[in-house]
């Protein structure tokens, strides 16, 4: 890397914003935000801030040194296939990053790089979990013709004449998709997003006095005035009763709040949401579709890549989705699957939030080539409703059972005899559920794609070339040999193991399966 | 034996083996012993059912592992790597040839007392990212690594060698040729 001789370009090369230094400083005191507040906090404690503060002055004079150097030496050079990067302060290397290899571009814009109209960008490869190149920051309209150069829309750059480089930008670069606050906010009921915020504000609330029960003797906690409020205007104190209310307010509060932080999120993350495609024409880097993606309300992030980049498709569907008649399209692309908190742009990861299903098809085969339209999945085996309804049947009726046997022994039969309509009632909706979801799972083998749908009421189909396979395992469990299923379990290599859906088609007839994975075999490269 | 995919003729491994897995089985059983001994420490009731528990463990411990032996299989197919495992929930993986990131052989203490070897292969996968292959003759492993990891192994193998054996006879001979003519390549841009 180092070894390599200078580039061949007789200029010196292009710098990076004037004041990359200032967001090279943030991304650096961001990075040691920890020991500063420890230093901040144990020098008020002391009450001596003599010391602490001249370190504090030193280090922060050092950073901003080192900042202001680095930022001043980064060079690069952008050739017709590849980018050159000199950077380092000590010790320099020079990088050659060829565009074959960038499987994306992630950018990222805070509220601060929007004001100086910069912008970060994180060209990474597939490999590994650090980008190939980090470039901290460029101006937007130097940013975006680096990524037209890159996917290879533009191969000569104006070296000369930065004044204008909007000319340079691809006209052929077309609005295929956007997405309205109102879908947004449709979004924020679907998903629960807020779910974590809500439950990090509840421990905040629980350390100030706000939940915790009874035992408060001013009587302001929340659980209090709820008791109080049931008592005084519906006139129920206890029994049964009031602990069904108790449970059923609570539940109705937390759904409101979550839906709330969920909606508020889905704004914040996804506000004017924005897929251009681009026809780009044959290039080193390779040939068709071009997806761009850009989302955020004040922080602006997102990404571009080229379709035959795509490791994965993931349309997403559920219960929920079906009542707002919407849909979800994810992708999966290789090396943004590193999850290091928000110092990083990650790329694309949505060709749509949400849209209505056709609009969701239509997505999927711009990207893909797959249409849903002709498409008839592959069923599972004819009994595997049995399967997917046992267990769900099992636990909630164990705990209706016990919740009935105490009711009958505490006097309170005619509860009894409802929980157990109720029960009755909620194993045939189960049983339909589980059929329909048996129903409309399977699996389909295109010459180029296989296609992967299972669930109900949270659905995800997979759309995955063949040509990305990893590994296919088949499975069976003592279950799966009684009744004569199998599981066939698709590896991907990106994503990650935890967020992304495993691929696998489950309960499915064992020959079927031994035909799949045979198949998969086959046609894997 | 081969149930789950039965196109695939499968090998066996060692059968010493079968210790290997009754072991690890056995180690998995003691965990329970840990609070039967507290509550016989509690109670003072029932210090026959530790050796009892031991035998029992042991027993099926032993049949495990021979269970274990007689499911685990791999085979070598054109096109990639198969492997079956597992006693009750069973698993067959195939991994193309084509997705072998690196492979590598590797013994433990034990293996190397035994004469045996393990092969690993790592793919690029996030969930089934390497799969292992234990109890083969070190001979056997490394044949299995050098076919999975290029076709032709053999020959080209053969090649590179008479090629560095060529260029190694020819070098003394022409090295003050290549360096000056590397030299004047140096100056003319």
């Amino acid at each position: 890397m180092s070894a390599a001789p200078e580039p061949r370009n007789t200029n010196t090369g292009e710098t990076l914003h004037a004041l990359s230094w200032l967001f090279v400083l943030i991304a650096q005191l961001l990075n040691l935000i920890g020991p500063i507040l420890l230093v901040l906090v144990a020098g008020r404690m002391r009450k001596d801030d003599g010391w602490q503060a001249m370190v504090a002055l030193i280090a922060a004079l050092v950073l901003s040194a080192y900042s202001l150097f680095y930022t001043r030496t980064f060079r690069f050079w952008v050739t017709a296939d590849e980018l050159i990067i000199k950077e380092g302060l000590f010790n320099r290397t020079l990088r050659h990053v060829p565009f074959a290899r960038i499987q994306n571009v992630a950018f990222r814009q805070t509220l601060l790089h929007r004001i100086f109209g910069v912008v970060e960008l994180n060209l990474e490869s597939g490999a590994g979990t650090k980008p190939e190149a980090k470039m901290t920051v460029l101006p937007l309209l130097r940013a975006r013709l680096l990524q037209q150069q890159i996917r290879g829309a533009v191969v000569q750059m104006p070296l000369d004449d930065p004044a204008q480089p909007s000319a340079a930008i691809s006209p052929t670069e077309v609005l295929v998709h956007q997405v309205s606050t109102a879908e947004l906010l449709r979004l924020g009921l679907i998903s629960n997003r807020g779910m974590v915020l809500v439950g990090s504000a509840f421990y905040f609330l629980s350390q100030s006095n706000l939940i915790p029960s009874g035992r408060d003797a001013r009587g302001h906690s929340l659980f209090n005035t709820i008791s109080h409020w049931l008592r005084d205007s519906v006139g129920v104190a206890h029994g049964p009763l009031f602990w069904a209310a108790m449970i059923a307010l609570w539940f109705v509060m937390i759904v409101l709040v979550v839906r709330v932080a969920s909606m508020l999120l889905a704004v914040i993350t996804f506000h004017d949401f924005k897929l251009y495609v681009t026809s780009a024409p044959v290039s080193a880097f390779g040939h068709g579709q071009q997806l761009r993606v850009e989302h955020g309300l004040s922080t602006r992030q997102g990404g571009s890549t080229s379709a035959h980049r795509i490791v994965c498709l993931l349309l997403r569907d559920g219960l929920l989705y079906r009542w707002f008649k919407r849909q979800s399209v994810e992708v999966v692309l290789p090396g943004n699957s590193h999850d290091d908190g928000s110092k990083n742009a990650r790329g694309m990861r949505y060709l749509s939030p949400i849209s209505r299903p056709d609009v969701a098809n239509d997505l999927i085969e711009l990207a893909s080539g797959i249409s849903f339209k002709q498409l008839v999945l592959n069923p599972l085996h004819v009994r595997a409703w049995r399967r997917m309804v046992k267990w769900p049947l099992l636990i909630v009726g164990v705990q209706v059972l016990a919740l009935i046997v105490f009711l009958a022994t505490h006097q309170h039969v005619s509860a009894a005899l409802m929980m157990l309509c109720f029960y009755v009632g909620f194993s045939f909706w189960m049983v339909r559920c589980y059929q329909r979801s048996a129903a409309v799972s399977g699996y389909q083998l295109t010459p180029t794609h296989c296609i992967i749908r299972a669930g109900y009421f949270s659905q995800c189909t997979h759309i995955l070339p063949r040509r990305e396979v990893q590994s296919v395992t088949l499975s069976q469990s003592p279950f799966d040999r009684r009744s004569h299923m199998a599981t066939v379990a698709i590896d991907l290599c990106a994503g990650s193991a935890f967020e992304t859906p495993h691929a696998a088609v489950h309960y499915l007839a064992i020959k079927d399966a031994r035909k799949l994975a045979a198949s998969l075999r086959l046609k894997t490269f | 034996m081969h149930e789950l995919d039965q196109t695939v003729p499968l090998t066996s491994i060692d059968p010493r083996m079968r210790y290997f897995f009754a072991l690890s089985a056995l180690i998995l059983a003691l965990a329970p012993l840990l609070p039967l001994l507290i509550w016989i420490k509690k109670t003072g009731f029932g210090v026959w059912l530790v050796p009892v528990y031991l035998a029992l463990a042991a027993v099926l411990a032993y049949r495990y592992g021979k269970a274990a032996h007689a499911r685990f299989g791999y085979g070598l197919v054109d096109d990639g790597l198969w492997l079956q495992t597992g006693v009750a929930w069973r698993k067959a993986i195939f991994v193309p040839r084509e997705r072998i990131q690196h492979t590598e052989v590797s013994h433990g203490p034990l293996d190397r007392h035994l004469g045996l070897a393990k092969l690993v292969v790592h793919t690029a996968g996030i969930r089934a990212t390497h799969l292992t292959v234990p109890g083969l003759t070190e001979a056997i492993a490394n044949h299995l690594r050098d076919v999975l990891l290029h076709r032709e192994v053999g020959c080209r193998d053969a090649d590179l060698s008479n090629r560095t054996a060529d260029e190694s006879r020819r070098s003394g001979d022409t090295a003050d040729e290549s360096r000056r003519s590397g030299d004047t390549a140096d100056e003319s841009p």
